[in-house]
């Protein structure tokens, strides 16, 4: 599959591309930075629901826990300490610190799943400096019509791309 | 919104994104040099002769190696680590606390804090790992099914909670600091040959810098942090009730989950000052870490003192004011004037009072003073552990029951390892992995940038200017 690269080496030049890409309702396939840009995500409408799964995790992690410590500390064997009850209120120091246990797991099995991230595993793009102090915008050539691609590369041209590139 | 007016300029010499990846990576790409071979052979035969030796010794002939008694049976082990995991809780207040509230001079810091999280919590665990006696006996600690023994193990008990809470707050650390460095390693990959980049193609989990891994990235870390936030005050308010679940006087108090709390913050915050002065000074880093990161730093541990100096004072006050003969004892008499005041003046020293230094702005911007104080303060943290695990016990309700406590050269010796340890871990950290977090400075240098015109703006503005 071709590609076609543009490279920048300025954030600001890169962010005024993105808006007139936008514009043109240009097939954008993966815009490629060193850090993260915050406006960039912003521009393209880039959502993650980590968040709200880290709330359910959490959910669930209060849920099994506070059964694990009942079960386990009222049900199957209360435990007769100097009197108290068995049902006390240090549960809740127990059910806190399983709860985030729980939920830093989960979310970072979360993050590896869906940003397909694991040990060993060989980048999906590479080019030089991309990592350093490129930034590159990634358009996949076979959606681009010949006119569209002319058009596209005008608007690199204008916005001060270092390089356009295809691979 | 960051405010440079306010914050002055944290990343200095107007760097480009390929400075401040070359800087970085200064450390590990060119020859380590001479101090660092003779830091780490230093720090390895203490660690080698202190967890090497002594540790197994201590294993094989028993806790009565130790100079534990009946009377003060936590010795330096404990003292160690209360201290150790004190220390620990530095790389969360400063990365996590100050990522949460969105502040951005961490991001010089944080890397090395987070490290040294990661190495100070594992010292701390082997303290009590080994001050069980029987270490092969451990995993009776974990509830893994009443059948073998009839029950499940006391979920009261705040020991227990400790275990919990320090496997978790290692667990959140170490993942909080690896996630945060994959793009870092990537860097490095893409930078590297042959097995160097074998290595860090493994490390760096494939990372490429898309909008939606960033997003991910960006929000996991987010979570990571709000989460461990609330942990670091839990794990060390637990650690408090191991002393304030007890009847002891001078143990048996309602300040010492606060007074926790604030104690690791601040030996944590001095131990990052100590060791990012050596840094700083070591890979010339001074556009980096500038006089205005130590002089925020040393605000903070003015202010902390300031509370470690009045728990001090409650602790006298409220023993007075109790009217209990024996909690009066261990706070007016026995820390005050009695066996053990040397210590306790010394922790007033170099806790409390020292440390007010910093109110002058010329203190606050001097390496040599701000490294000697914090420095001061990581020994009187050590020295207020002191006073609490042993004074208290060896000077009880009765007399006759009192014994003193001497540590042996075992304790010595294994303590010495804990900070060969650490020491190790440091070195390898700073000669292997990026130091700084590259891409989160590259994001503070942007903006920086932002905040200065353009050169069109600079060029419209100059030519408004002239034709008026």
């Amino acid at each position: 599959m071709s590609k076609l690269v543009a490279v920048y080496s300025d954030d600001s030049k890169l962010l005024e591309a993105a808006d007139q890409l936008i514009a043109a309702k240009a097939p954008v396939e993966e815009v490629i930075t060193p850090f993260v840009i915050e406006e960039l995500l912003e521009k393209f409408h880039i959502k993650s629901n980590i968040p709200l799964l880290a709330f359910f995790y959490g959910v669930f992690g209060i849920t099994s826990v506070f059964a694990a410590l009942y079960y386990t500390f009222v049900i199957d064997y209360p435990l007769n300490i100097g009197g108290k009850a068995p049902f006390s209120l240090t549960f809740p120091v127990l059910m806190f610190i399983g709860v985030v246990l729980i939920t830093v797991l989960a979310t970072v099995t979360t993050f590896f799943i869906q940003a397909k991230v694991y040990p060993g595993k060989n980048p999906e793009f590479e080019y030089p400096g991309i990592n350093d102090d490129k930034m590159v915008i990634l358009v996949d050539k076979s959606k681009l019509t010949p006119e569209m691609e002319a058009k596209l590369r005008e608007i690199f041209d204008a916005t001060g791309a270092e390089k356009i590139d295809e691979v | 919104m960051y405010k440079k007016e306010v914050r002055g300029e944290l990343i200095l010499g107007n760097k480009s994104y390929g400075d401040i990846t070359r800087d970085i990576l200064r450390s590990q790409e060119e020859k380590a040099p001479m101090w660092w071979w003779i830091s780490f052979a230093v720090f390895f035969v203490l660690m080698s002769i202190g967890l090497g030796y002594y540790v197994p010794l201590t294993i094989a002939k028993g806790i009565g190696m130790w100079g534990n008694n009946n009377q003060v049976p936590w010795g330096w082990a404990i003292i160690n680590f209360v201290w150790w995991i004190g220390i620990g809780h530095a790389g969360t207040a400063f990365s996590i606390f100050l990522l949460v509230f969105r502040q951005k001079w961490r991001t010089s810091i944080n890397r090395a804090a987070e490290a040294m999280t990661v190495f100070a919590v594992l010292a701390a665990g082997l303290f009590p790992a080994i001050h069980v006696g029987r270490p092969w006996d451990e995993m009776f600690i974990f509830p893994y099914g009443p059948n073998s023994r009839g029950l499940w193990v006391n979920f009261n008990s705040p020991l227990l909670w400790d275990v919990f809470a320090i496997l978790t707050y290692l667990t959140t650390s170490a993942i909080f600091w690896y996630i945060g460095m994959l793009p870092d390693f990537a860097t490095v990959r893409d930078r590297s040959q042959g097995i160097k980049r074998k290595i860090f193609n493994v490390l760096s989990f494939g990372w490429v810098g898309s909008m939606d891994k960033w997003r991910k990235f960006e929000d996991t870390l987010m979570i990571l942090g709000g989460l461990a936030m609330p942990l670091v005050i839990a794990v060390h308010s637990i650690v408090s009730t191991d002393f304030a679940a007890g009847i002891l006087p001078g143990w048996h108090e309602t300040i010492f989950p606060p007074f926790f709390v604030v104690g690791a913050i601040f030996s944590g915050f001095s131990m990052v000052v100590t060791l990012m002065v050596l840094i700083r000074k070591s890979f010339k880093l001074e556009e980096y870490v500038t006089d205005d990161h130590f002089d925020a730093i040393a605000r903070i541990i003015t202010f902390v003192s300031l509370i470690m100096g009045s728990a001090y004072l409650i602790e006298l006050f409220i023993a007075w004011y109790s009217g209990n003969t024996y909690e009066n004892y261990v706070f007016n008499e026995n820390y005050l004037k009695g066996h053990y005041a040397l210590p306790y003046w010394l922790m007033l020293i170099f806790n409390a009072f020292l440390p007010q230094l910093f109110w002058f702005n010329k203190v606050r911007r001097n390496l040599t003073w701000i490294f000697w104080i914090t420095i001061g303060v990581n020994i009187g943290m050590w020295l207020e552990r002191y006073n609490i695990v042993v004074p208290p016990a060896a000077e009880d309700f009765l007399p006759a029951n009192w014994f003193h406590y001497s540590s042996t050269i075992v304790d010595k010796w294994i303590y010495l390892g804990t900070i060969g340890l650490f020491g190790v871990g440091v070195l390898l950290f700073i000669r292997f992995i990026p130091m700084m977090a590259m891409n989160e400075l590259k994001q503070q240098a942007k903006r920086q940038t932002d905040l200065k015109p353009t050169d069109i703006q600079y060029h419209a503005i100059k030519k408004l200017l002239e034709d008026e």
